[in-house]
Formats: structure tokens, C-alpha cells, sequence
């Protein structure tokens, strides 16, 4: 190896450091995302308030009640006043409503939800029953549906289940204000992850109602998962003209739009809360940014968000007693979303923008990749075959361009100490010279065309490859999920650990991971079997080398990609590509399919 | 002045060459000789900075299937290679 080649690649590593280093972090002043031990630096300053009206009097309200209800809980020893009211009023009731994916409590309390559950989801180890079902709610004192009208926050007040009337499916809760009749009703259909919400009362012909999201959505995933510290959540609504809008917060602050909102969604890596109004009127949306640890770093991924959507009373509308939402609570499922024909879907995939436009673009292509991985998934039951099919598609469509750039080059290669030789012979004449080697190119029957391809493959596997590479990681579809002939790969969409090694190697990780080295090794051979060229031979040994280094932190089904793909190239490469013909009566030197010692 | 090109040359080398590989294509697929990453290598090395990035980039771009193919090294201007000398 030569010492410029030494130099060069250890700049390469130096720069690949640098751009992963704190102190670059600090200079673009960006928070470190590889630093999960971070210690409190700042503290957040006082959100502000975001009720829509004055709550004097309700706050009242919530303070009885919640002495109230601390004294139940602490039995008779309780010395606050109104012993008598006490007596009247029973503990506030949880009612479950389920189906056979989702599982509601709601309190009422304010007749908030305070519990939702995905009975098809588990923590751990994706989909295998390892820990409890995935709950999404982060706080239940907080609770989401919670709302409010003409300037009462209902969000604590006492709300009384009609029993009577409700259903497994279907519950009603009323609430006296100011002696006209709150209504509440949440009904879950089958199988769905949509909730028909509904707001009825005559208040609502003169007065503002207002719902608020104010639980904030948990994280399903533990930090073994090493794409959190890049995946944050996110608020996304559609707004008048049908755009989607997505929205990370920096810092603690509160973004407002008027006008018609389709919808309004509250993403985390891979579970989704959204809220569907389901009539035409104007609504005043607020997002407020909320920090889940006070004691750590102020960054995206430390961010919740409340969401506050206000329906002001319509003029003329006087049967206009009730707001209805759908609101979705439940996995970002492609299909589910796509179910309420309102453009949820349009909350994956996005968040590119910078790059050449992405959200025009990659969101469709990540869809197209899903819905291959899926459909072979489901026919199969295997995403790991289905990885491998489209790989083997891929393979085959560019198929033709990558074959005749490789006999086309395989060709070349023969002809180069001839072209050299011209090259020498003709140094001063330029024309003269290209004039010679177009000839020698004729004479030894290489057709222009024949060499298709250039950059072509590249820039059709690329887009696909980066696809493959964010549906991995961020597609519910994939999460935890395993295929037979790894039985060692616990989830496709993580990084494999085959067991942890006791210390941090700097870029490799912690952990053991067989697929990537098998990864390496065939692209080595691969590699071994292409370079001919004496000044590449550093290559085939480093870049197998950097690959499994950059490849051993990355999804498991990312890397069967590239090694399956791999040994698609080494099979071309061995039994498909064409021997040069002029081989023999050029040089002796053998290229192409056979390999030089 | 010399070192430092070399450093840089080597450096853009391998970022192609990684390129290549981290996007499965395999060295042996390329229209032209020498292949763009050897091309960006020796046009660092023998001209001004600026001339070469502008050349790499050019080059980059002719790289496709109805453009230019074959024999396409970095010295093939007599302007240049004079003015070199």
C-alpha cells in the first residue's frame, strides 16, 4: 500500500470522525445526538398558558374535586371541609371500551382517555409477546379528548357515565355546566383503530368548543432501539389548501394556524394519535411543545406536544349542537391510515424536504417499497424473503444496463495496454490520438451503445436503497419482525446483536453481529473478482473493511440486502458476464470473469 | 502544497470509491477509462483546484447512457498539458 493511499483514507476516517464528533455537533449548533447520558444543562422556560379563555372558575372547581378525591383515597383522616359533599360524590369510575386491537380507558374524570392500548403490539422485542401491549398515553393525568366550552375547561371536571345506554363499544358521559347537558360519546368500531368522538350540547350553538390532546404520545421503543435518538416525534396537520405540514419544535413554543384542518396528527416513531374533524368548519389549531424530561438536554427527540383544536359556534346554525371527530389512535399502519381517505397517510415517510425536494418524491417511492415488502411479506409470512425478492427484482430490472457495462468494460480492460500505447505514440496530437483509439475500438468490434449503463444503475438502485433504508426503520409493518433463515436476527428493522462485546469499539458498537462480516466477506470476493487495476488493490480490502464497520449499526434487513445483493453481483459477475472475445489475439492477459494471482 | 493535493486526491478517491460500493457498483461497470474515482484522483493532482473540481464534475455528468464513453483521461487538452509543463 502506498502512503498517499494511507493519508488519503485516514483523512476520509478523519472527516467521517469530525462530522460525528461534539465538537462539530457544538460548531452547527445542533444538540449531540450520540450522547444519551447528557446531564441537565437548561431548563425550560414557563410555557404559556394555552387555554383559550379565562378558567377562574372552573379552577375552583378542580381544586374541590381534587381535595375531594385525595381524601377518598386517603380514607377518613382527610381534615379538608364539605365532608358532606364528599359522601355525594363516588370515586371517579374507569370504563374500558375495547375491540379486538385497542383497548380505551376512559376516566370520567373529565371523561378523558387516560389509558389506550394496542392489544396487537407489545413492548420488547417487537411483536413477540416479551413485555406488556404498547401503551400510548404518556400522561393520564393529562389525558387526550379532553375539552372545553364557553370558557369552562372540562378537562378535570366530573363527568357521569350513562350506563344505561352504553355498550361494550359505545359510552356516553354527561357533565351539568351551568345547567345545560355536556355530552360525550366515544364508539369503537371492529377492528379499527378509529374512535368516533362526539360532543353534543346546546352550548354549543352560541360558544366555542375546544378539544385538546394534551397527554402527549409515548415512545413504544426502548433506547436499545438505536434509531431513537434520531427519530423524534412530530406534529403534522393538512391545512386549507390540502398541504401537509410537519412539525418538529426546536425549543419550548406554541405554532398556531387557522383556517379548514383536515386533520391533525401526533406521530412517534411508530404509533400515531390523529384527530379528524368531520365537518367543513374553520378551526384555530395550537401546538404546544412540552419537554418529557425536564433533567435532560433540550433537543427534538426530548419533545411532546399538546394539541389544541377550537371550533368557534357557526352563525345561523341553529341544529348545530355537536362536534364529531374521528380520531385515530393506533400504529402508523400504511393501510389503517389510508383507511379515513383524508391524506393521514401523508404523516410517513416526510420531513426531507431539504433534500432536492424529498416530500414530493420519496414519500411515494418509501410507499412503493412498503407495498412490495408487504405484499411478498403477507404471501410469504416472511419479510426476510420479501427483502430478498426485491432485491432479485431490482437485480433483474437493471439487469441489462449492469451486464453490458460489464462486458463492455471487461472488453475495455483488454484493450487499455493498447490504448496506452497509442496514447504515448500520439502524445502531442490529441485528435490524432482519439482518432487511433476509435479505430482500435472498431477494428476490435466494441460498439458505443454496447455500454449502456454508466451511472444509470446507480441511480436507479440509490433512491431505492435510501427507501428501503427509512421504510426499515421507521414502517410499524416491519417492527419486530423476523424471518426463518436468520434465526439469529431478533428484528429485521434493528441492528442484529448477536451478543454484546464488553467494551465500545469507536464507529463498530458494542455489539457482535454475524451478518455484516458475512456481508464483507462476500463483497471482498466480489471486489477481489472486479479490480484488476494494480492501484486499486488497497480497495479490496479496505472497503469490505469500512462496510462492516458502517453496516454493523444498521437495520439487519438493510444488510441482508446488500448481501444477498452482493451475491447477485458475484454470480453475474462469475456466469454471466461474457469473456472478451478478443482476449486471445490482443494480450495475454486474462480479465474479466477469471481471476489473476 | 504537493502533499496536501495527494491527501485531497486520495481522500475524494475514497469517498467515490465508497460510493461505488455502498450503492453496489461493482468497479467494472464504468463507460469510461480511467473510471471517475482515478479521474477525480489525477485531475486534483495535476490541476488547479478549481479547474478540477469543475472537470470531476463534468465528468460526473457525461456519465450516463447516451453520453461519452471510452478512452477519457484527465490530460487529454493539449492547452492543458502545456501549460502544466
Amino acid at each position: 500500500m502506498k502512503k498517499e493511499t494511507l493519508i488519503g483514507f485516514a483523512i476520509l476516517l478523519a472527516g467521517f470522525w469530525f462530522f460525528n464528533s461534539e465538537i462539530y455537533y457544538k460548531m452547527i449548533g445542533q444538540p449531540y445526538p450520540f450522547n444519551q447520558q447528557v446531564q441537565q444543562t437548561q431548563k425550560i422556560t414557563v410555557l404559556p398558558d394555552t387555554v383559550l379563555s379565562e378558567k377562574k372558575s372552573v379552577t375552583e372547581i378542580v381544586i374541590k374535586e381534587e381535595a375531594k378525591n385525595d381524601s377518598l383515597e386517603y380514607g377518613d383522616d382527610s381534615d379538608t371541609s364539605d365532608s358532606a359533599e364528599i359522601a355525594e360524590i363516588l370515586p371517579a369510575k374507569e370504563i374500558v371500551l375495547s375491540n379486538d386491537v385497542l383497548q380505551l380507558i376512559i376516566s370520567e374524570d373529565g371523561a378523558k382517555i387516560v389509558s389506550a392500548k394496542t392489544l396487537r403490539y407489545f413492548y420488547g422485542k417487537g411483536l413477540k409477546k416479551v413485555g406488556d401491549t404498547v401503551e400510548l398515553i404518556s400522561d393520564k393525568e393529562a389525558g387526550i379528548l379532553t375539552s372545553a366550552t364557553s370558557g369552562a375547561d372540562l378537562s378535570d371536571a366530573r363527568f357521569i357515565y350513562d350506563e344505561e345506554n352504553s355498550t361494550p363499544n359505545f359510552a356516553i358521559f354527561t357533565h351539568n355546566l351551568n345547567g345545560e347537558e355536556v355530552r360525550k360519546t366515544f364508539e369503537l368500531s371492529e377492528n379499527s383503530y378509529y374512535v368516533k368522538f362526539r360532543m353534543q350540547s346546546n352550548l354549543l350553538k352560541k360558544e366555542t368548543s375546544v378539544i385538546y390532546l394534551n397527554a402527549g404520545i409515548n415512545e413504544s421503543e426502548t433506547n436499545d432501539n438505536r434509531s431513537i435518538p434520531y427519530s423524534e416525534r412530530y406534529v403534522s396537520f393538512s391545512d386549507e389548501n390540502h398541504k401537509t405540514e410537519r412539525i418538529t419544535l426546536k425549543k419550548a413554543e406554541v405554532r398556531e394556524n387557522t383556517g379548514r384542518i383536515g386533520w391533525v396528527s401526533l406521530n412517534s416513531k411508530y404509533f400515531t394519535f390523529a384527530v379528524i374533524p368531520q365537518d367543513q368548519n374553520n378551526r384555530h389549531l395550537i401546538i404546544t411543545s412540552d419537554l418529557v424530561d425536564n433533567t435532560a438536554k433540550i433537543e427534538p427527540i426530548n419533545f411532546n406536544y399538546k394539541i389544541e383544536l377550537a371550533k368557534n359556534a357557526q352563525r345561523n346554525a341553529e341544529n348545530d349542537d355537536f362536534v364529531e371527530y374521528s380520531v385515530f389512535i393506533g400504529p402508523a399502519k400504511h393501510s389503517d391510515l389510508t383507511q379515513a381517505k383524508v391524506g393521514l397517510e401523508r404523516t410517513l415517510f416526510r420531513g426531507y424536504a431539504w433534500f432536492f425536494g424529498a416530500n414530493l418524491w420519496f414519500p411515494p417511492l418509501c410507499e412503493g417499497v412498503l407495498w412490495f415488502l408487504n405484499f411478498f411479506g403477507k404471501l410469504v409470512g416472511d419479510y426476510g424473503v420479501s427483502i430478498i425478492l426485491l432485491t432479485l427484482l431490482l437485480k433483474i430490472v437493471t439487469y441489462p444496463l449492469s451486464q453490458s457495462s460489464m462486458n463492455a468494460m471487461a472488453q475495455m480492460q483488454v484493450l487499455q495496454p493498447k490504448i496506452q500505447e497509442i496514447q504515448k505514440k500520439y502524445k502531442d496530437n490529441r485528435q490524432l490520438q482519439q482518432q487511433k483509439i476509435l479505430e482500435l475500438y472498431q477494428s476490435e468490434g466494441i460498439n458505443p451503445l454496447a455500454s449502456l449503463g454508466g451511472c444509470i444503475p446507480l441511480l436507479i438502485q440509490m433512491p431505492i436503497m435510501i427507501a428501503l433504508f427509512i421504510v426499515l426503520r421507521k414502517a410499524v409493518e416491519l417492527r419486530g419482525e423476523i424471518t426463518f433463515f436468520l434465526p439469529w436476527v431478533h428484528d429485521l428493522s434493528q441492528a442484529e446483536i448477536l451478543f454484546r462485546l464488553p467494551f465500545t469499539i469507536p464507529f463498530y458498537g458494542d455489539n457482535f453481529a454475524i451478518l455484516p462480516i458475512l456481508m464483507a466477506g462476500l463483497m471482498f470476493i466480489q471486489n477481489k473478482m472486479t479490480i484488476k487495476d494494480p492501484n486499486q488493490v488497497a480497495m479490496i480490502y479496505m472497503m469490505p473493511a469500512i462496510m462492516l464497520v458502517m453496516f454493523n449499526n444498521f437495520p439487519s434487513g438493510l444488510t441482508l440486502y446488500f448481501t444477498f445483493s452482493s451475491l447477485l453481483q458475484i454470480i453475474q459477475q462469475k456466469f454471466f458476464t461474457k469473456k472478451p472475445v478478443l482476449a486471445a489475439k490482443t494480450q495475454p492477459v486474462s480479465v474479466g470473469t477469471k481471476k489473476k494471482k | 502544497m504537493k502533499r496536501l493535493k495527494t491527501a485531497a486526491a486520495n481522500a475524494i478517491y475514497f469517498a467515490i470509491q465508497l460510493t461505488k460500493q455502498i450503492f453496489c457498483i461493482p468497479s467494472g461497470t464504468c463507460r469510461h477509462i480511467p473510471s471517475c474515482s482515478q479521474f477525480a484522483r489525477t485531475a486534483i493532482i495535476e490541476l488547479p483546484a478549481h479547474v478540477a473540481i469543475f472537470r470531476i464534475i463534468a465528468r460526473l455528468l457525461r456519465c450516463h447512457p447516451f453520453g461519452t464513453w471510452g478512452y477519457d483521461p484527465v490530460l487529454r487538452d493539449e492547452k492543458i498539458i502545456q501549460r502544466i509543463k
